[in-house]
């Protein structure tokens, strides 16, 4: 572009780089639109290939490490089989260790958030994105069977039931029966207080505060100090119900 | 034989190279060489009581020590200790025999192997430079060999197969220094040794090459020894284009007329001229000898008889998409290379013709396809070289008119050599070139006219036509499985590139409230942890196919090296269902099942593995503890944090280990100092910020081994050192309470 002389060429010179600029940004996001759609397409194949042609893929060792790579590259999960009517019946297969290593895998994701401890509806919603559009999507039942499975690695990973609802802990650590009030307490609104816990539980205040600060030095319940009246709230990021309603 | 060594992690298994995955395991082997052979500097007759390792490139023998001694300070290579690791690269087998010796014992079951070594006793790969072919004795004591034998077979074919791909095209970068060094005075020998190719040679590749040693190194120390050997050692009527590529460094040389002095032998050795001819052209000058073999080998082929100048006239189009799938699928069809040998002119990065005097035979027409697409991987380097480069060029570039025809032909390359994206950006970004090497070179055209292809919408034409490219190569890759896997290379890099790309603006995309497609971030996890997967990821996992009997001791290995990176990001501990989740996910599609892990968890000290450790914690919890978690420095560290500060300068630092526990503390005026008591969170802070429940299992077991001693009181539960045994306690004066 050549610069005329003074001030209008200044003027030209400035607007036909805004006019480049905008034409690159323009260039940008339709190549970046274009690549998302070649990407929602290389997933949808790549989760096809995982399981439509399984055993081909494991039988051939280079091909199997390059398919794993292109996996995990885009985010795909290669463990995909679909449940058989003798894995439901007997057990056998690896329908139910795959589900196992999807369901530890959710537990990990969210253990910063929730402490380890993860209800049952969210984790079945996560591991069900994880498996993308292609399979069928997990029942509960197949989760609480996948988790049995896992008892053989010993403790630290099982199914707790408080207040009716049942919940995943994949932190090794005693719930003792003063924590399980509290979430049973927490459990209607998805947080409490220590003046809450003394009138629902009728305990005292120091056994109130007690459970709670130990719940959250273990991460499962966040302190929140901004409620309207000072009052400190105690947040249960695992008890997911009420949000999920709510949203 | 010398055999290289192989490489060992810490834990004894084999460290396996790019793109190296395991296919089988034979145990109980024994090495038994011709004469004395091993290790450089541990020969012997023979390596006794070891379990081979088959992969797709190397056979690795191993050393099966029930249990490889500790050392003070473990080795980071394998061969600490005695374990030795010896590997034998398949391409370099000959040949794989089994025989059986019936003794009074039993039956003594052999492979024997002929392997293909130098004159140091070393092996080289089949495409190298042998002298004689020495034989290697495996003799198996366990199993019986039959299975392992047809797999090496089959992996032995394909490691030499691709060992000739590879060799042919590395050799035309080593092209000037091997003719520099074999110093031959043959003229055919000189001038074919730089110009060594095998079968599978592609100009593409080539040139792509050359593009980026162009971009590398001077011009000026490439046409040194290569142009001035070459240039020397060419005579005038051999017809060699070495002249101008001496000029561009190129180590390629294109030979497209029979030499004649090796044509005159042939003739004299009464094969006829047009057949001689061919097959010198085919076998590129190598020698006499080479040229005689493919003539026996092939001359059944129509139209060897051909007189050599006239065949282009009669092979325009067709040949382009033969030469095409035969250089995809790089197979050894030596017609289809004939023809492609033609196109020699067009491997020079600048396009330029041979000189005047040969143009006769080679038409436009035919020469165009590879042209375009060579002169795009050159010419895009035109603008860089340009000032450095087309001072030597001796011809200018022709305009070379291309018709859909030609463009039509280069569609099915760029799905086969490599990302399709690059190629179609070098194809396309061709034309930009010209517009700024407009002085001294001529200007490529593409289809379009010229206004179409320059600037702005140039641009956006070409990233269009990326864009579409990469979508054509996913489409066509996915249709069945066989192409998927044929294109696999070229998909993982398109798989790495979207990564790349997208899970940097991801994040931003998603934070900029994108609706985007879907709606839904589609990567699950964060990008670190997918990172971390990636990164963690095993190429080669244990299965029972590949080890057979020794599965367990074999994965329990491989569990080792795998979690020595996550166990340090957690603080030394990890619960086993964590493990299990990392493991099978690094691990892809091959699942190990809990069990599996269980039973591998515990051969940890059978393995020989350093330092990690199964423990079962007293709440019924199993975890892995890493090396910084063992009772005895979490005994020491725990003892450290209970004695009192010494009270005078004169004591010296509490000591470590078992002294603490029987040594009286240092004594002040009055009786001794309790010193501090510990909390769970104390400890947990102490040790490094694990867990209060991993804390309190420690304290537990200081408790059992006597270090400590506890207090239950109404401030809680606190630990202290355990006077009852350091201090001398006067009975009398505490029966007075």
């Amino acid at each position: 572009m050549r610069r005329g002389p003074g001030i209008a060429g200044l003027q030209h010179a400035a607007r036909t780089k805004e006019q480049f600029k905008l034409t690159g940004e323009e260039v940008k996001k339709n190549t970046l639109q274009a690549m998302h759609e070649q990407l929602a397409a290389f997933r949808a194949n790549l989760e096809e290939f995982a399981r439509k042609h399984r055993a081909d893929i494991r039988r051939d060792p280079v091909f199997r490490a390059q398919f794993h790579t292109m996996c995990a590259n885009i985010g795909v999960d290669p463990l995909a089989s679909n449940k058989s009517l003798w894995a439901s019946t007997l057990g056998f297969g690896d329908y139910y260790y795959e589900l196992g290593v999807q369901v530890v895998e959710a537990c990990l994701a969210t253990r910063s958030v929730n402490g380890g401890i993860m209800d049952l509806a969210s984790l079945l919603k996560y591991v069900n994105r994880r498996r993308g559009s292609q399979g069928e999507p997990v029942s509960e039942d197949d989760v609480v069977r996948a988790i049995s499975k896992l008892k053989v690695l010993g403790g630290g990973f099982d199914l707790v039931t408080i207040g009716g609802h049942q919940y995943v802990r994949s932190v090794p650590g005693e719930l003792n029966l003063d924590k399980n009030k509290a979430l049973e307490v927490a459990q209607g609104r998805g947080y409490t207080s220590v003046a809450e816990m003394c009138t629902a539980a009728g305990w005292p205040k120091s056994r109130a505060e007690d459970v709670l600060q130990a719940l959250t030095r273990e991460g499962i319940a966040w302190v929140d100090d901004g409620a309207p009246d000072g009052l400190r709230l105690y947040w249960f990021p695992c008890l997911g119900g009420g949000l999920d309603q709510a949203a | 034989m010398i055999l290289p060594a192989a490489q060992l992690t810490p834990s004894g298994r084999p460290v396996l190279q790019q793109g190296e995955v395991e296919v089988s395991l034979l145990d109980k082997v024994d090495l038994e060489f011709q004469l004395v052979g091993g290790l450089a500097g541990q020969l012997a007759e023979s390596y006794k009581n070891g379990y081979a390792i088959l992969t797709n490139r190397r056979l690795i023998w191993v050393d099966a020590e029930p249990i490889p001694l500790v050392t003070a300070a473990p080795a980071a290579g394998g061969a600490s200790s005695g374990v030795r690791a010896a590997s034998l690269p398949l391409a370099a087998v000959v040949a794989c025999n089994k025989k059986v010796q019936y003794t009074l014992k039993g039956a003594k079951v052999r492979l024997m192997l002929e392997v293909y070594t130098d004159g140091q006793r070393q092996p080289v790969p089949a495409s190298g430079f042998h002298t004689k072919i020495d034989i290697l004795g495996i003799r198996c004591r366990g199993p019986a060999p039959d299975a392992f034998k047809t797999q090496m077979e089959e992996q032995v074919r394909q490691a030499v197969a691709a060992d000739a791909t590879s060799s042919s095209a590395a050799q035309t970068p080593r092209a000037p220094g091997s003719a520099s060094g074999s110093g031959s005075s043959d003229i055919g020998s000189a001038s074919g040794g730089a110009g060594q190719l095998g079968a599978h040679w592609s100009p593409l590749r080539t040139g792509l090459r050359q593009k980026s040693q162009l971009s590398d190194s001077s011009l000026t120390v490439g046409v040194g020894p290569g142009g001035s050997q070459t240039a020397a050692a060419l005579p005038p009527g051999s017809g060699v284009v070495v002249g101008a590529t001496a000029n561009t460094q190129s180590p390629v040389i294109a030979e497209v007329r029979p030499d004649p002095v090796m044509l005159q032998q042939m003739v004299e050795m009464g094969f006829a001229r047009n057949r001689a001819a061919r097959s010198l052209v085919a076998t590129k000058n190598r020698g006499a000898q080479e040229a005689i073999d493919y003539l026996l080998a092939y001359g059944d082929q129509p139209g060897m008889d051909e007189p050599l100048d006239q065949s282009p006239a009669t092979r325009p189009a067709g040949p382009p998409q033969a030469a095409a799938a035969s250089w995809g699928t790089a197979s050894t069809q030596q017609p289809a290379f004939d023809t492609a040998s033609r196109f020699y002119p067009a491997i020079f990065p600048f396009s330029i013709p041979p000189p005047a005097g040969n143009d006769n035979p080679y038409e436009p027409s035919s020469q165009s396809p590879y042209g375009a697409v060579l002169c795009s991987g050159g010419a895009a380097t035109a603008g860089a070289m340009e000032p450095a480069g087309f001072g030597g060029m001796a011809a200018p570039q022709p305009q070379l008119p291309l018709t859909a025809k030609h463009l039509s032909a280069l569609r099915p390359l760029s799905h086969q050599y490599g990302s399709a994206p690059e190629l179609v950006r070098s194809a396309a970004a061709s034309p930009s070139v010209p517009g700024s090497a407009a002085g001294s070179s001529g200007s490529l055209d593409l289809v379009i006219g010229p206004s179409r292809t320059i600037g702005v919408a140039g641009i956006v034409k070409r990233e269009q036509q990326k864009t579409a490219e990469s979508g054509r190569a996913v489409e066509q890759a996915f249709r069945d499985l066989s192409a998927l896997m044929s294109s696999a290379a070229s998909m993982v890099a398109l798989a790495e590139k979207f990564r790349g790309v997208l899970g940097v603006d991801g994040a931003p995309g998603a934070a900029a409230g994108a609706a985007g497609p879907g709606g839904e971030d589609p990567l699950l996890m964060d990008l670190e942890t997918q990172q971390q997967l990636i990164a963690l990821g095993i190429s080669s996992p244990v299965t029972r196919e590949t080890a057979g009997a020794r599965y367990h001791i074999e994965l329990s290995r491989q569990l080792a090296d795998f979690l020595a990176t996550p166990l340090q990001r957690v603080g030394g501990l990890m619960s086993l269902p964590d493990v299990y989740c990392l493991f099978n996910r690094a691990r892809g599609a091959e699942l190990v099942s809990p069990d599996d892990l269980l039973q591998a968890a515990k051969l940890f000290a059978r393995a020989g593995v350093q330092g990690l450790r199964l423990r079962p914690l007293s709440s019924g919890v199993l975890v892995i503890q890493g090396p910084q978690h063992s009772e005895e420095q979490v005994c020491t560290k725990i003892a450290q944090l209970t004695t009192p500060p010494p009270p005078s300068s004169t004591v010296s630092a509490s000591p470590a280990g078992a002294d603490l526990l029987d040594k009286p503390p240092p004594r002040g005026n009055g009786p001794p100092l309790l010193g501090p008591g510990l909390s769970v969170s104390d400890v947990a802070l102490a040790l490094g910020g694990i867990s209060v429940a991993i804390a309190t299992e420690h304290l537990l077991m200081a408790e059992a081994r006597g270090i400590v001693c506890r207090d239950d009181g109404p401030e809680g539960l606190r630990f202290y050192r355990n006077f009852f045994r350091q201090d001398r306690l006067d009975t009398a004066a505490l029966m007075g309470f």
